[in-house]
C-alpha cells in the first residue's frame, strides 16, 4: 500500500499559518488570562506535532483510492448553486433533481420530471410555505 | 410529598382539552422540524413563538417545550435512515444508527432511539419534579474553573473515536479545534482566521459542517459503492423486525438510565445543553458500556446513549430556567423570552407565584412525552420505507435535503457552500481513512473549554491554583491524569511482561 502524505503535508502548513498568527497578532496572553491567540497556537502545535509523527511512522494505514464519479454530486451541485442567482432555489433544486437523472442515471424524461417537480413542490411546501425560509428567488423573480 | 402534590395539580391543568391539543401539536411539529436537516429545536420554537402570543401562557409554553422534546425524538430519524443528523444532538446517533441502518436493523434503531428518548426523557422530568430547584443551584456550582476541567477530561477521552489509527484522529481532533477558534473572539474582540470574510465573523456554523461531513460526502460514496447502499434499498422491513427483543431492550437499559441521569446533569449546567450531554454520554458508555468494542459500527447501546442523554438533557435545561431564570440552551433562551413576553418572571419565586403555569407545564411534559413516543413509535413501519427508495432516486434528493437544510439554518449561501465544501474534506477525510467524529467533537466542545479557561484565570488573577482548589475540578484532573497515563503504564507493564 502506497503512504498518502499530502494530509499531513498540508496540516504542518495550515498549523505554521494558525501558530504565526496567534503569535504574532492576536496574543497568547492578555492581563490575566490568555490572550485570543493562546488557543489557536495551542491548535497550530498540535497539528505541527501530530502531522510530523504522522509522516515519521513507519505504519503504512489502509487507504482508499480516490475515483472520479465520486466528483459528480459535487460538479452537480456547484452548477445548481450557480444557477440559484437566475433562477432561485426552488426552481435550481428541481432541475438539480432532473438534470442529474436525466445525465447521471439515464433515466426517461418523464421519470426524471415527475421526480423533479415532486422534490421541487415538496421544498416549496415545507420550507418555503410552512417554515417560511426565505429563499432567494434569483433575477426571474419566481417562486 | 409537596412537590407530588403540586405535580398532582399540575396534571388537572395540563390535561384540560386545549392543553393536550397543544401538547399534541407542539409534539407533531417538533418531531417534523428536528427531522429536517438543518432546523433544530431553536428555529422550530423561534418559528411557533409569535403563534402563542394570544395563548394563555401555560398552554403556550406546553405547546413549545413539546416541540422542544419532541425535536430530540425527531432528530434520529434522519441520522438513522439517512445519515444526515436532523439536528446537532442526533449527530452521536448518526454514528451508530446509520451502520445499523445499512446492516437492515433500521426499525430496530428507531425504535430503540425512541424507547430510549422516552425513558431518558422520563427520567429527566422526574429529577425535575423532585429535585429540580435544588439541582439548579447545584449546576451553578460548576463554574468556569470546574466546567474547563470537565471538557478538558471529555476532551482527552476521545481516544475511543480514534480507530484504528489514533494518530490520524488526533489529527482530525486538532481540525476540530482549529474550526473554533475562527470567528470573532467574544472575549476580547480579536477578528480570528476569518480571511476578510463577514460570513466567517461569528464563526462556523456546527449544521452546515454536520450536513456536509455526514449527508454529502455519502452522497459522493453513493456514487461509487453503490452496492453498499443497494443493498439496504432492498430490504423490505416489517412492523415485528423493527421491535426490540426482550433481551435487546434489556441490554440497553444500563445505558439508558446512566446516560439518562448524565444527560439531565449536563442540561442542567448554563450553555452546555443536549449535544454536550449526548457527546459526555457516549464517552461514557465507551468507557463502561458493555457493548463498548461495538460501539460506532452499529451499536443499539451507542443509539440508546445518544438518544436518552439528550432527551434527558432537554428535561433538565428546564431546571435552571424556571428555578433561576438562566437558559441552559440557545432553545431555553428563546423560551425564556416568551416567558417574558407572557410577562412572568423566572426565578425561585416563580414555583410560589405561577403554580398553574411551572406544574401544568412539568405535568404536560410527562403526558407530552407518552404523546410523542407513541406518535414516534407508529410512524417507524411507514418511515423506514425511505430506504427502500432506489439508489438512483436518493442520491440527488439527500443532496437536494443537504443543500436547503443548511441555507435553512441562516438562510445563508455561504453555509450551503461551506456544507459542500465540509462534504468533500469528509470525503477526502473517509477515502484516507481519517475518522471526521473526533473532529466534530471537538468542534462543539473547544469554545466552551477557550471560554471556561479564560474566565477561570480572570477570577483567578491569572493563576492555576484555581483548579486544584475546587474540589470538583481537581477530580476532573485527576481522573484526565489517570485516563491519560493509565494505557502508558499498561503499555509498559505488558513490555516488561513479555521481556520477563
Amino acid at each position: 500500500m502506497k503512504k498518502i502524505r499530502i494530509v499531513p503535508i498540508l496540516s504542518i502548513l495550515v498549523g505554521i499559518y494558525w501558530l504565526f498568527f496567534a503569535v504574532t497578532k492576536y496574543g497568547l496572553w492578555g492581563n490575566t488570562s490568555p490572550g485570543a491567540g493562546f488557543m489557536p497556537a495551542v491548535v497550530g502545535i498540535l497539528l505541527i506535532v501530530f502531522s510530523i509523527f504522522i509522516l515519521r511512522t513507519p505504519v503504512v494505514y489502509k487507504t482508499g483510492a480516490l475515483q472520479k464519479r465520486a466528483f459528480y454530486p459535487l460538479i452537480a451541485a456547484v452548477l445548481a448553486l450557480a444557477s440559484v442567482s437566475l433562477l432561485g432555489m426552488i426552481i435550481s433544486m428541481g432541475l438539480f433533481v432532473l438534470l442529474w437523472l436525466l445525465i447521471l442515471e439515464r433515466f426517461s424524461f418523464i421519470k426524471s420530471a415527475v421526480i423533479g417537480v415532486s422534490a421541487t413542490v415538496f421544498v416549496y411546501f415545507v420550507f418555503r410555505v410552512w417554515l417560511m425560509v426565505p429563499f432567494p428567488k434569483g433575477l426571474l423573480g419566481i417562486l | 410529598m409537596e412537590n407530588i402534590q403540586s405535580l398532582i395539580y399540575g396534571f388537572h391543568v395540563a390535561l384540560t382539552v386545549q392543553n393536550l391539543i397543544a401538547a399534541v401539536f407542539g409534539g407533531v411539529m417538533g418531531l417534523i422540524v428536528g427531522a429536517m436537516p438543518g432546523l433544530g429545536s431553536l428555529t422550530g420554537v423561534a418559528l411557533l413563538l409569535p403563534l402563542t402570543f394570544k395563548m394563555e401562557p401555560t398552554t403556550g409554553i406546553i405547546m413549545l417545550a413539546a416541540i422542544y422534546y419532541a425535536n430530540m425524538y425527531g432528530g434520529s430519524f434522519s441520522a438513522i435512515l439517512l445519515n444526515i443528523p436532523g439536528d446537532s444532538p442526533a449527530v452521536m446517533t448518526a454514528l451508530d444508527g446509520y451502520p445499523l441502518s445499512k446492516n437492515g436493523k433500521a426499525g430496530k434503531a428507531l425504535f430503540a432511539a425512541n424507547i430510549s428518548s422516552f425513558i431518558g426523557g422520563t427520567i429527566g422530568i422526574i429529577i425535575l419534579t423532585m429535585v429540580g430547584p435544588a439541582l439548579a443551584k447545584v449546576g451553578l456550582a460548576f463554574g468556569p474553573a470546574e466546567q474547563a476541567a470537565l471538557i478538558l477530561f471529555a476532551l482527552t477521552s476521545i481516544g475511543w473515536l480514534l480507530g484504528d489509527a489514533p494518530l490520524k484522529g488526533l489529527l482530525t481532533t486538532s481540525f476540530g479545534l482549529l474550526l473554533a477558534t475562527i470567528g470573532v473572539d467574544l472575549q476580547l474582540g480579536s477578528i480570528r482566521y476569518t480571511f476578510g470574510s463577514i460570513n466567517l465573523l461569528s464563526g462556523v456554523t456546527f449544521i452546515p459542517l454536520v450536513i456536509g461531513m455526514f449527508g454529502f460526502s455519502q452522497v459522493m460514496d453513493m456514487m461509487i459503492n453503490r452496492k453498499n447502499f443497494n443493498e439496504i434499498a432492498t430490504t423490505k422491513l416489517t412492523i415485528k423486525e423493527s421491535m426490540l427483543t426482550f433481551s435487546e431492550l434489556k441490554g440497553i437499559l444500563p445505558t439508558i438510565f446512566r446516560s439518562g441521569f448524565l444527560g439531565n446533569f449536563v442540561g442542567l449546567l448554563p450553555g452546555a445543553g443536549a449535544t454536550t450531554g449526548s457527546f459526555l454520554s457516549y464517552i461514557l458508555e465507551k468507557k463502561v458500556g458493555r457493548d463498548r468494542a461495538n460501539l460506532g459500527t452499529g451499536s443499539l447501546s451507542g443509539v440508546a446513549a445518544a438518544e436518552s442523554a439528550n432527551n434527558a438533557a432537554a428535561a433538565g435545561a428546564f431546571a435552571p430556567l424556571l428555578a433561576l431564570g438562566i437558559p441552559g440552551s440557545g432553545t431555553a433562551a428563546v423560551l425564556l423570552g416568551g416567558l417574558m413576553m407572557w410577562g412572568l418572571r423566572p426565578g425561585p419565586l416563580l414555583f410560589k407565584e405561577a403554580p398553574d403555569f411551572v406544574w401544568g407545564l412539568i405535568a404536560s411534559m410527562y403526558v407530552g412525552n407518552i404523546i410523542v413516543v407513541i406518535l414516534a413509535l407508529a410512524i417507524i413501519p411507514f418511515v423506514v420505507n425511505i430506504l427502500r427508495v432506489p439508489l438512483s432516486i436518493m442520491a440527488p434528493l439527500v443532496a437536494v435535503v443537504c443543500i436547503v437544510g443548511s441555507y435553512s439554518v441562516n438562510n445563508s449561501m455561504f453555509d450551503v457552500w461551506f456544507m459542500i465544501g465540509s462534504g468533500v474534506i469528509a470525503y477526502l477525510f473517509n477515502v484516507y481513512d481519517y475518522p471526521v467524529a473526533p473532529l466534530l467533537l471537538a468542534f462543539v466542545l473547544a469554545p466552551r473549554f477557550e471560554q471556561s479557561i479564560r474566565q477561570a484565570f480572570e477570577i483567578s488573577n491569572g493563576s492555576a491554583i484555581i483548579f486544584f482548589k475546587s474540589p470538583i475540578a481537581l477530580t476532573f484532573i485527576i481522573l484526565i491524569v489517570v485516563f491519560v497515563l493509565s494505557p502508558i503504564i499498561m503499555k509498559m507493564f505488558k513490555k516488561n511482561g513479555k521481556e520477563a
